[in-house]
């Protein structure tokens, strides 16, 4: 009497099934998973650098003002530093200002080493300036008049805008420095007066 | 006839589920985890911000001899504002702000043998609230700065 032995090496069809369906759903998975973090991390870093591009404005307009011998912020989203190597008039004046699409400017030219992504030249994000003004820390009444002057509040409104497929999306970024302005304090001649 | 059969059996199809939800649920974990220390490293970065500004207020005060209020405790200040508008209006509470903090100050005035300099001590700390695992607010947590201020006579 002849013996038939049967080995079965292949997978039937309903295991192939179950392993399709069992792959399928972890590869969806892991799509889902490594598009929200691809999208996270962009996130992360278009809003780093417009941190960093606020920072580094507020950082500059802090050097310069705590340095400067006359500082005006009564012009509208305009501040003005001037400087003076002796006793007379001023030498230079440093101007910042704003334009939307090219973020704050030094004299009429964007600021060295800084980076600021606009509309025209960036396509997946871009910044906007929404608001630039200098004003004073202590306004109104029932505050020192010296006090008032010397300290200033420096105020940046960032917009993010970028997308995700089809969608829009828009973040705001607020800054604020706030400056004692140094000059208030050595060259006030009304404080001696007033002790 | 012997039929020889090389399927998985029913434990190792378990194993290697819970395997698979144990890889996953540490991934998740992993990035929850993530998001919420990023948003806590953020929040302070902007707690040191407001600080610092604060801080600038009260050199300015003490440089010009003109100290508004020497000590405050516990004052309601906005970390994070949600608009431009709500930082410039102040909107410290509501809407407006998205994270609130604490700020308290001491000014106090050190003893010096100069007769044309005083030096006084400005300590100010800011109080806040961390995000916790489940992006809930958790446990406080506090940040401060210390200055000397020297002003001539």
């Amino acid at each position: 009497m002849k013996k038939y032995i049967k080995i079965t090496n292949g997978f039937s069809i309903l295991e192939l099934m179950v392993a399709m369906l069992i792959s399928s759903i972890l590869v969806g998975g892991l799509a889902y998973v490594v598009s929200e973090a691809n999208f996270f991390l962009s996130k992360q870093l278009y809003r780093g650098k417009v941190n960093r591009y606020g920072n580094a404005v507020m950082h500059e307009i802090f050097s310069t003002t705590i340095n400067a011998n006359f500082v005006n912020i009564e012009n509208t989203d305009q501040i003005i530093c001037g400087f003076r190597t002796n006793q007379s008039s001023l030498d230079s004046l440093k101007i910042y200002e704003h334009r939307r699409n090219d973020g704050v400017l030094i004299n009429g030219k964007p600021i060295e080493n800084l980076n600021f992504y606009s509309k025209d030249n960036n396509k997946n994000f871009y910044m906007e300036i929404t608001d630039f003004q200098g004003k004073h820390t202590f306004d109104g009444q029932g505050y020192n008049a010296d006090v008032r002057d010397a300290v200033i509040d420096i105020l940046l409104g960032i917009k993010l805008h970028y997308t995700r497929g089809n969608k829009k999306i828009m973040e705001e970024f607020p800054f604020k420095k706030t400056i004692f302005t140094r000059f208030a304090a050595v060259y006030n001649s009304s404080k001696e007066i007033d002790e | 006839m012997i039929k020889i059969q090389s399927g998985f059996s029913l434990v190792e199809l378990i194993v290697a589920m819970v395997i698979i939800i144990a890889i996953t649920g540490s991934i998740m974990y992993g990035i929850a985890s993530t998001h919420n220390s990023l948003r806590n490293a953020e929040i302070r970065q902007l707690a040191f911000i407001e600080l610092s500004n604060k801080m600038e207020e009260l050199k300015g005060q003490v440089a010009l001899n003109r100290v508004q209020s020497a000590s405050i405790n516990e004052a309601k200040v906005c970390i994070e504002y949600n608009t431009i508008d709500d930082m410039i209006a102040g909107r410290n509470t509501g809407f407006g702000c998205r994270t609130v903090g604490y700020l308290s100050h001491n000014i106090k005035f050190r003893q010096t043998e100069s007769i044309h300099a005083q030096i006084k001590d400005i300590n100010a700390n800011i109080r806040w609230k961390l995000i916790s695992r489940y992006g809930q607010k958790g446990k406080d947590t506090t940040l401060s700065l210390n200055v000397s201020q020297l002003v001539f006579n």
